[in-house]
């Protein structure tokens, strides 16, 4: 797992079986799998986990939960979370500049349309995505 | 009748305008303030980071996540999970039983661990890696 701080603090705290870290060049060896479910856009510089060495050599890289759209619309997200409320700042990805980085090393291998309802930005596609590494 | 034509059309064009605002209305006031999430389009993602304040990396983030046992089951789920499993079955099929490395980049607390232990007979060794029980 790689988190923000907190997270990896909490994560540690608890002493569950899955290994936290802050970075993901502090995990040892290589991944077969990389995913990013609902992280990427709320990101400023969502392109450089994609481009770590580590998931471009990954096996599988699986994106899901992440907005796209033609192009790159930031966001502010209000969240509540029992009484209080958290906010966030996020963006509608554009998915041909995602589809342009991956393919250099990965192909599209599934993907399904799903929307996500983003109240008043309206319903934009979040589509899960798997990407299969070339020859492999 | 023909001389009424004019007068039903504008008739008609008036319930409409009132329907849609009847409902912007509502939407607004019973539908948007109920949302638990709510966005609001912002003109660089620097200017929705400074209107979140801390935002992802708020000290109180994981404190007010609320950090329960999950009790994974295949009943109600979210949609985005049927193309999670997909690949994570592609993912174990192509590795043919040998130790599953995944990197979950922004998974939090690791719910996505929890179903693949669930139900993918995944077991995690204490490097922070998924490994298969059996091949599949």
């Amino acid at each position: 797992m790689v988190e923000t701080e907190q997270y990896v603090r909490s994560g540690r705290e608890r002493a569950g079986p899955v290994g936290f870290y802050s970075s993901i060049s502090d995990i040892p060896g290589d991944m077969d799998v990389a995913i990013f479910s609902g992280v990427l856009q709320y990101m400023e510089d969502w392109q450089s986990p994609l481009s770590h060495p580590k998931v471009r050599a990954a096996n599988i890289i699986y994106i899901s939960r992440t907005p796209m759209g033609a192009r790159y619309l930031p966001f502010l997200q209000s969240v509540r979370q029992g009484a209080g409320t958290v906010k966030y700042a996020g963006a509608i990805l554009p998915q041909h500049e995602i589809e342009e980085m991956l393919s250099s090393t990965h192909a599209m291998f599934a993907s399904w349309w799903l929307d996500h309802d983003m109240d008043w930005l309206g319903a934009v596609t979040a589509p899960p995505m798997i990407w299969k590494k070339r020859g492999s | 009748m023909r001389s009424l034509y004019p007068l039903n059309m504008l008739r008609a064009m008036l319930q409409k305008i009132k329907s849609w605002g009847q409902y912007l209305i509502r939407m607004y006031i019973f539908g948007a303030w109920r949302r638990p999430d709510r966005y609001r389009p912002r003109k660089s993602f620097q200017q929705a980071a400074a209107d979140a304040g801390g935002g992802y990396l708020s000290e109180a983030i994981p404190e007010r996540t609320d950090v329960k046992p999950v009790a994974p089951s295949l009943a109600k789920l979210p949609d985005f999970f049927a193309p999670f499993f997909t690949m994570l079955s592609i993912a174990s099929m192509d590795k043919a039983g040998q130790t599953l490395r995944v990197l979950d980049f922004g998974g939090a607390h690791g719910d996505y661990a929890e179903y693949a232990a669930a139900f993918f007979q995944i077991v995690f060794p204490l490097n922070g890696t998924w490994s298969k029980r059996n091949s599949m």
